[in-house]
């Protein structure tokens, strides 16, 4: 059968499984949580920070209303969780093989990470004091704390990995060197150099690079900014390098770059926070000049832009003739991208192409010499750490692969999830974001404290609850499938399709339960509910159990307890069995319960505007009352069963 | 399809009182699609039975399979096994598996958890109407495909009678006029000429009254002597 990926792991470079994570947020096992984002990701810390967070922009809950907003949740379970101690990190028995990677980088360091767990002695040489390469060096401190990133870089050395700082691969040790002494070789030096355009004026002391600029903002190394500052660039770096300005003093920060708004590669987010702290956005420009008087720059010179893209939309920009504009500044900023410090060639015999960059098979990560493989952004170009992160892991399978004399499995085929369709889109209910608390600009534009103040517990549990879990939906055992059409009938999105036996397409269903609940043939099981789990705390029931209180997932237990202070001591001694909603309850199990000796039996619903399935417990009042007949029979008085309502309220005898 | 209904669990526990041991048998035909005896149904008879006795300080042990279809002998060849030692059988099909279950186990009590209500089909969810009486000699091509035999309450083949009133039976009305519908259908065909057209008595002994029933196809009768 067809594992079906839900469009946010898809969308990931890593596949992190996010619906696994948001929902062991929801149901408050942070521990697991964090596991589940560490599985993939030898960065969860700095990833829960930074990460431009491609998941959120595929996320299936945008067709709805607005995405989860996952990155600030993965935070919320990273920090609650706290470091965890994980069996995996343990070093695994040697190999014996010995294996070097060249930059410390997140594709590195991922590398480094796997061939380490898979039992190879490995050492990672950096030309910089400590590792982490960009998340070290260029990520300002506002955005990625420290303490995060070292978090991270613990447990990568906890796994057995070697880092030798301060080593200057190409200077201080030759390529040549390292493949005499180790089986492998990684090359992972990342894209370590800032371009810079060759305009006139370029040369002027006052005109800085970006990476150097926030590295020694990073490192609270002093710098000449003036009073105007002017970055030239439209992505995230140039926003970096605008708002770490802004940090630093400069009275006006613009910023200017050939495309219109929505045009520029920076994320929305990203401009919106610089303009926030007061940045100005100079676009459809582009400068032509550096303008100075008596040895200082006074401003900078730009064309109009006609178009920056041609009719294939390749990159290549067109001018208004004539149309000039004057931006006036004391310091210029280039931020107009990177690329890589090819010093470590020296003396390597390894074989450039025509940009000067190291020779690659993108597919098969080899270079031109033996046992020398490449990751990161040296071979995939700019793009998110996470991007990195994944060519490390595809790295380390490969020379895992080469040093045991073995082919490396291909990249794994999945499917992912398509849209929701139109009909179910309109009939999910609709469940606003929680919204990031941050510092105001006023108090965050002078300091380089971090500026995301991070979800409390009761937010996060709100927006883990968000999540369509898609995927998690039903399947139908075709051989036991009557064709009733109860299915259809009773789905409060219409999702089902029943020619033959029913299917239940995972991009229709939206795994609330309430078909299996209804199937009277029991051939349809969703994998949102754990069957075995509910059957489990069943068992456990005994006549001490004063309560068991079936809940659907926006009621979860927390909720609950906040209904009113009754709640608590009667959720004390309950068993607890969580459903996608309350209409995916089973008669079967409240006579269960009732058999093994519970007191009560409640059913608890959400409130009306945290209900996840809207229209999924209209047959709830027929099952209670079905029950409460079955259970009069056998002499049960029928109020020790109940149907509560969570906005009516919590009456607890 | 057969329409079935659960009988009270009270009924079903009564007539297994003496038992220790059953087994309840579902069935995953009819009586699953009108969810009456499929694998849901026999989950929760047998979890009821179970709360019943022990709540009366006499625990019974019960045994659940569903069959494929209890009306064929083939699908009850898994049962054989479960049988052997229980004190009772309780089908949880239409009143057809039931026989089938009492015929191949001569030896055991078998009891109906449920009351076999009529041959029809789906109103909307949870709601079944009886739509065909099962006379053995269709005549839904002379009524407009509405069948008066179990649709009117008199079962009248020249009607209406003088009980029909603004379209409704004057046994309620819930129940629709079976020959108003009749009626409008085949004004709406522009057929209502043929109702004109008075139709004889009805052969009767092709339905019940004729005595049990047995259909026979000839082509399927394997002819032991020219293989």
């Amino acid at each position: 059968m067809t594992e079906h990926m839900p469009p946010c792991s898809g969308a990931c470079p890593v596949n992190t499984d996010v619906r696994g994570y948001l929902a062991a947020i929801a149901r408050q096992d942070y521990a697991a949580a964090s596991r589940l984002i560490s599985a993939s990701n030898p960065f969860p810390s700095v990833c829960a920070w930074v990460c431009p967070h491609p998941c959120e922009d595929n996320c299936r809950r945008g067709q709805v209303d607005s995405a989860l907003s996952i990155r600030g949740l993965k935070r919320f379970a990273i920090e609650a969780a706290g470091v965890i101690d994980s069996p995996c990190d343990a070093p695994a028995k040697k190999t014996g093989k010995k294996v070097a990677v060249v930059g410390a980088g997140p594709g590195g360091l991922t590398a480094a990470y796997d061939l380490a767990r898979q039992g190879h002695s490995v050492v990672v040489y950096e030309k910089n004091s400590g590792l982490g390469g960009h998340f070290l060096t260029s990520l300002p401190t506002y955005r990625l704390p420290r303490e995060m990133l070292k978090r991270d870089t613990d447990r990568i050395l906890a796994a057995g990995v070697e880092a030798r700082t301060g080593v200057e691969v190409g200077k201080d040790i030759t390529i040549a060197r390292l493949r005499e002494e180790y089986d492998a070789l990684i090359i992972s030096v990342g894209l370590a150099r800032s371009k810079s355009l060759p305009l006139p004026g370029a040369d002027h002391p006052g005109v800085l690079m970006a990476l150097p600029f926030l590295h020694r903002a990073n490192t609270g190394e002093s710098q000449a900014t003036g009073e105007r500052v002017l970055v030239i660039g439209g992505g995230d770096v140039a926003m970096d390098v605008a708002r770490t300005a802004v940090r630093l003093g400069a009275a006006q920060v613009n910023t200017i770059c050939l495309e219109l708004r929505e045009q520029m590669p920076a994320h929305a987010w990203e401009i919106e926070e610089a303009l926030d702290e007061g940045v100005i956005l100079i676009n459809g420009y582009g400068p032509v000049e550096i303008l100075t008087k008596d040895g200082k720059i006074v401003g900078v010179k730009a064309q109009k832009v006609k178009s920056v893209f041609d009719p294939g939309g390749k990159f290549n920009p067109t001018f208004e003739p004539g149309e000039f504009l004057s931006v006036p500044c004391d310091t210029v900023i280039q931020a107009v991208g990177q690329v890589p410090d090819n010093s470590f060639l020296n003396q390597s015999g390894l074989a450039v192409d025509p940009r000067g960059s190291v020779q690659t098979d993108k597919n098969t990560l080899t270079t031109s010499l033996p046992g020398v493989f490449t990751c990161g952004e040296v071979v995939t170009g700019p793009g998110p750490a996470i991007a990195a992160v994944a060519s490390g892991h595809r790295a380390a399978q490969l020379v895992n692969s080469f040093l045991n004399g073995a082919p490396a499995a291909g990249p794994k085929e999945t499917e992912v999830i398509g849209p929701l369709p139109g009909k179910v889109r309109e009939l999910i209910p609709k469940q606003k974001r929680q919204a990031m608390p941050v510092l105001a600009p006023g108090s965050r534009k002078n300091n380089f404290e971090p500026f995301e103040l991070g979800f409390d517990q009761k937010a996060a549990l709100c927006e883990a609850l968000r999540c369509l879990s898609c995927g998690l939906g039903a399947r139908v055992e075709s051989e036991k499938c009557a064709a009733c059409l109860t299915c259809l009938r009773v789905c409060p999105y219409q999702a089902p399709v029943v020619g033959g036996p029913a299917a239940m397409p995972p991009e229709g269903c939206q795994a609330c339960g309430v078909c299996a609940a209804f199937c009277p043939a029991g051939a349809i099981s969703v994998a949102n509910l754990n069957l075995s789990a509910i059957e489990d705390t069943l068992r456990a029931v005994t006549e001490e159990t004063r309560l068991v209180l079936f809940t659907e997932q926006a009621a979860c237990r927390e909720l609950l307890a906040a209904a009113g202070p009754q709640m608590i001591p009667a959720l004390k001694d309950a068993a607890v069995i969580t459903l996608p909603a309350a209409g995916a309850l089973r008669l079967e199990w409240i006579l269960s319960a009732f058999e093994n000796g519970a007191a009560r039996v409640v059913v608890a619903q959400g409130q009306k505007d945290s209900r996840h399935h809207a229209g999924s417990g209209k047959y709830l009042k027929g099952v209670i009352a079905r029950a409460k007949n079955l259970l009069e029979a056998a002499g049960i008085p029928g109020d020790r069963l109940s149907l509560r309502k969570l906005d009516e309220g919590w009456p607890v005898s | 399809m057969i329409k079935a209904q659960q009988k009270d669990i009270r009924e079903i526990a009564g007539m297994v009182e003496g038992c220790h041991k059953v087994l309840l048998a579902g069935c995953g035909g009819c009586v699953t699609v009108c969810l009456a005896g499929g694998e849901k149904e026999t989950e929760i008879a047998a979890r009821a039975l179970r709360l019943i006795r022990k709540r009366s300080g006499k625990p019974l042990e019960t045994v659940t399979y569903v069959a494929t279809r209890q009306c064929e002998p083939e699908f009850l060849a898994p049962l054989d096994e479960l049988v052997k030692d229980v004190d009772a059988v309780i089908s949880l099909a239409c009143g057809v598996g039931v026989q089938c279950l009492a015929e191949r186990y001569q030896d055991k009590w078998v009891v109906p958890a449920l009351d076999t209500k009529f041959a029809g089909g789906s109103k909307e969810t949870g709601v079944w109407e009886e739509r065909c009486g099962l006379c053995g000699d269709c005549i839904l091509h002379k009524t407009g495909g509405i069948c008066p035999v179990v649709r009117c309450s008199k079962s009248i083949l020249n009607g209406p009678c003088g009980g029909s009133q603004h379209g409704k039976c004057e046994l309620g009305q819930d129940i629709d006029c079976a020959w108003q519908l009749i009626y409008d259908r085949m004004k709406a065909l522009g057929r209502l000429s043929e109702l004109t057209a008075v139709q004889p008595p009805k052969d009767w002994s092709k339905a019940r009254d004729g005595g049990p029933r047995r259909l026979i196809r000839e082509d399927l009768i394997a002819d032991e002597i020219s293989e």
